[in-house]
């Protein structure tokens, strides 16, 4: 290679580096980077060619097209965010129409001193919330928001959440929708980081179990009486049952001394539930499939709020 | 962090932000939402911001991947905030196999952003990086939004 070339090559290379990196005194800065490249040798241009091409890459790099999902190094998994079933019942209704309010849960229930219980309850309430709004239910939602005053209150977290209730109760009133979907999220989120601040974050999960299985519940029940193949790919959720299992298992079960056989139940669920809820080879969860997940979430709702 | 707090109190008053939950104000997360308020006010089809986020500290030229079950028919934004306002960062988006999956993406200083128009429901992986900064390590913050 002849010098002159390559010191014209490394000249124009550095300019392009010092045009990035002296953006502030663009030109000044650029002269004297021509400058500098005058009185370089060939090793040092090179040697600052390289040094900078690197760097620029480093600050400039266009992202990789491809990632190695198998070698995450150094990426551990965050905590997992649990999607709102709002997230999803939206992508199903871009199919066509549900009837929501045909798939709200009709279970009442009594609360007892089981506060995982009550957290459980929770969590399935307001995902109901969410069904309701769904399904523009204005008396159905005020009731869940009242309700959520009274769960919170069990639980010792009214205060930081009674705000997000009241409005939920208003914004329903006024039938504005997309407010009561915000604050049914930011209820859900209240509860859970005050629980976290009050060092329960069992219960903060046991929110999370809840309004998971709510919102599966929901969307099976709505795929079971309108099956497609589109739609039942919002049901393919291993990671996120994963996650949920793994909260689950990791509650001490001092927690769940009350109860015991309706928290048995649940770990019962969540492992049948795995296989239904992953795609078979054609990428599909099949009918049946969706029957038993309804089945199942159907049964363990009813299971919680009866308290057996 | 003067222009964070303007920002902060310009979200409370739209109600963004309930500052009971948010106690302790993330200056990544205002830096955030400050990128991500004019798709939340869209006349047509705004998007909707989920009160769940990340956060985390990362040393210069690191990057981290976050896992994430996206639904398909959805559209998608993230938003990355680094706190120290003279950070570079990126934010893109993976697949189940490990593509690249950006419908749209932005870089601008510390902050960044990207779309994502799932062609599947299932696990994708947001790729966060803090490309460049002068002090290490430094605290970031993750929100998005979905319609």
């Amino acid at each position: 290679m002849d010098l002159s070339e390559s010191d014209s090559i490394g000249r124009l290379l550095n300019f392009k580096i010092c045009g990035k990196f002296e953006i502030s005194a663009r030109t000044s800065r650029l002269n004297s980077c021509n400058l500098t490249m005058n009185q370089f040798s060939f090793k040092k241009s090179l040697f600052s060619l390289i040094l900078g091409v690197g760097v620029f890459s480093m600050a400039n790099a266009a992202p990789p097209e491809v990632i190695d999902l198998g070698d995450l190094d150094g990426s551990e998994s965050e905590d997992v965010i649990i999607p709102i079933p709002q997230e999803i019942f939206n992508s199903l209704d871009k199919l066509g129409d549900n009837n929501w309010k045909q798939q709200a849960f009709e279970g009442a229930y009594k609360l007892d001193t089981n506060r995982s219980r009550t957290a459980l309850i929770f969590g399935f309430q307001i995902s109901e919330g969410f069904i309701l709004v769904q399904a523009k239910d204005k008396d159905g939602v005020m009731d869940i928001g009242r309700d959520v005053i009274k769960l919170a209150g069990a639980l010792g977290v009214e205060s930081a959440v009674d705000k997000h209730a009241f409005a939920i109760i208003n914004e329903a009133e006024r039938e504005n929708w997309s407010v009561v979907r915000r604050e049914f999220d930011k209820t859900r989120q209240t509860v859970i980081e005050a629980m976290r601040e009050m060092r329960d974050d069992s219960l903060a999960d046991l929110v999370s179990v809840g309004g998971w299985l709510g919102g599966t519940r929901a969307l099976s029940s709505a795929l079971k009486e309108n099956y497609s193949k589109e739609g039942s790919d919002l049901l393919n959720q291993p990671l996120l049952l994963e996650e949920i299992s793994k909260r689950y298992e990791a509650i001490p079960k001092r927690k769940m001394s009350k109860g015991v056989d309706m928290f048995a139940k649940v770990t019962s669920v969540l492992n049948s539930l795995q296989p239904l809820m992953t795609a078979n080879e054609l990428g599909l969860i099949e009918k049946g499939a969706v029957t038993d997940i309804n089945k199942l979430t159907d049964g363990l709702a009813t299971l919680i709020y009866e308290g057996k | 962090m003067k222009g964070s707090k303007l920002t902060y109190l310009l979200l409370a008053v739209f109600g963004l932000v309930v500052p009971s939950t948010n106690a302790n104000v993330h200056d990544g997360k205002s830096f955030a939402i400050e990128k991500a308020v004019p798709f939340l006010e869209l006349d047509d089809a705004p998007f909707t911001l989920r009160e769940n986020w990340w956060k985390g500290d990362l040393e210069s030229g690191k990057n981290k991947i976050i896992k994430h079950q996206l639904f398909v028919r959805n559209e998608y934004w993230f938003w990355l905030g680094a706190s120290l306002s003279d950070a570079e960062v990126s934010v893109h988006v993976y697949d189940g196999e490990g593509k690249l999956a950006d419908a749209e993406m932005f870089q601008d200083k510390n902050t960044g952003g990207v779309r994502v128009v799932p062609k599947k429901s299932g696990v994708y992986y947001i790729r966060v990086a803090i490309e460049k900064s002068t002090q290490t390590p430094v605290e970031w913050a993750l929100i998005y939004a979905y319609r």
